[in-house]
């Protein structure tokens, strides 16, 4: 709290002197706490989430932790992972690599967006022997809940006993299926090759 | 793609207990853990006419007075193993390979002691209603009286919409003009190879970009495996779309030439 209200006095100093945009750039993060497991921090670089919905013919709003930064893009953008600004989906992971201009949104140099996502930590996943000694218990009972991250038609045709349907490409429609306790044990499931 | 779930689920969700089950639904199966169908999917089935084997386990007398359509009756009474080895008996071996068995009874615990002693009798394809009798019938779904059937019968039918990759290549080589072929995959995915000439719409984003597509066309989905074209192909069902159908295949599987290297370069991408 303390450094948030240093951080805003700081703010109003140097917006009266510098500029009211390039202030705020600096005070904001740059890079959320999952990305900066594997990722530094690098002065005009963020790397963040597409807020839902932000995706705009000229712009979008990229989110890391509880900050925002809009950004502007255009045919000068450079694209890395992606043709086309239309297919950034929500939530999805981006870095951009940007321009501070004045006190309007960031001007996107460079774009790359996330398409592989791993596990570093073997504690993130669980064993189907693990999920069949869980479903001894109720899910009420064990506290956990079971998702399948398919799509609706997969699911009705065969699903593994106690799972929720909570397909991953859909998630923004279906996330009031989430557990209120955040403690909760999540276990998703997709596909798999068997 | 559940990995990103797991992310979205901790950094933006704060939760702290979050594991993937990264065998998947295709191996869950292998261990004799059943796999619950839900009483729409018959539903489905019984509408659109695909192939399906329905053993009802209840006594004769209660499946005869009220029973869902094309059941048959082998009540798994005081000794499965003996009940269930009549109906092992009635199966084909090509049956008990391809088709696809559902188990219904009162209660779900013998539709899995049924389903179980199947599988280790060799029965590949074998699923629990889930919810059992009562499940159906509270969805107010048709019963039938007295018309269980006597012998087993099953000939594989595609999914609703579902074309192969025989009938997909043959699409591609050589396209109609009221067809359209739409990529759903990701962009880190199309980027390295595809139809060229498709459109592109990753699943993630279709809830929004359906409208790109014309009604009056007819649509085909592909993705890498099947599940996201089917997925999609649900989403433009419920938006009113009529001819569309998802190519059931995994793309390991297409021909070679069908995917082309850096055809999105053709796109009419505007930013």
């Amino acid at each position: 709290m303390r450094s948030r209200l240093l951080k805003a006095a700081v703010f109003i100093l140097v917006a009266t002197f510098i500029g009211a945009g390039a202030a705020l750039a600096d005070m904001k993060n740059r890079i959320g706490a999952i990305c900066a497991e594997c990722h530094k921090d690098e002065a005009n670089t963020i790397r963040g989430l597409i807020k839902s919905g932000s995706q705009k013919d000229d712009s979008f709003i990229v989110k890391v932790g509880k900050d925002e930064w809009n950004v502007r893009y255009d045919k000068g953008s450079k694209l890395n992972k992606l043709a086309t600004v239309r297919d950034l989906a929500d939530e999805k992971a981006v870095k951009v690599r940007f321009r501070a201009e004045g006190d309007g949104p960031v001007y996107a140099e460079e774009m790359s967006y996330k398409s592989n996502y791993g596990f570093k930590d073997p504690s993130d996943i669980i064993t189907i022997s693990e999920v069949v000694e869980l479903l001894k218990k109720s899910p009420k009972n064990g506290n956990y809940v079971i998702f399948d991250s398919r799509g609706y038609d997969n699911y009705i045709e065969g699903h593994l006993p106690e799972a929720i349907l909570l397909p991953n490409y859909q998630f923004q429609a279906f996330k009031d299926r989430m557990p209120a306790d955040k403690n909760t044990l999540i276990i998703s499931y997709c596909r798999g090759y068997g | 793609m559940s990995p990103h779930f797991a992310r979205l689920a901790k950094e933006v969700y704060g939760y702290k207990n979050v594991k993937y089950m990264v065998e998947g639904h295709m191996t869950w199966e292998a261990g004799i853990n059943p796999y619950y169908t839900e009483p729409e999917f018959l539903k489905m089935a019984i509408d659109e006419g695909l192939s399906y084997v329905l053993i009802d386990l209840r006594t004769q007398e209660k499946a005869r007075q009220a029973h869902i359509r094309g059941a048959v009756n082998y009540p798994l009474g005081r000794d499965p193993l003996t009940s269930m080895k009549k109906l092992d008996k009635a199966l084909t071996s090509d049956q008990k390979k391809s088709a696809r068995i559902i188990y219904y009874s009162d209660n779900i615990d013998e539709a899995i002691q049924a389903h179980k002693i199947m599988r280790i009798n060799g029965t590949e394809n074998g699923y629990i209603l889930n919810g059992g009798f009562e499940a159906w019938k509270s969805r107010g779904y048709p019963l039938e009286r007295n018309k269980l059937k006597t012998e087993i019968s099953y000939s594989w039918t595609p999914l609703p919409g579902a074309l192969s990759i025989p009938e997909y290549e043959k699409l591609v080589v050589n396209r109609p003009a009221d067809t359209i072929i739409v990529d759903v995959r990701s962009p880190g995915e199309y980027m390295k190879s595809m139809v060229s000439g498709a459109l592109t719409i990753p699943i993630d984003t279709l809830e929004k970009r359906w409208t790109e597509l014309p009604k009056e066309k007819k649509i085909v989905l592909q993705c890498e495996a099947g599940n996201r074209a089917l997925m999609a192909w649900r989403v433009l069902k419920d938006r009113g779309f009529k001819d569309i159908r998802w190519v059931d295949g995994h793309i390991s599987k297409f021909s070679k030439g069908i995917l082309q290297e850096g055809a999105y370069k053709n796109l009419n991408a505007k930013l």
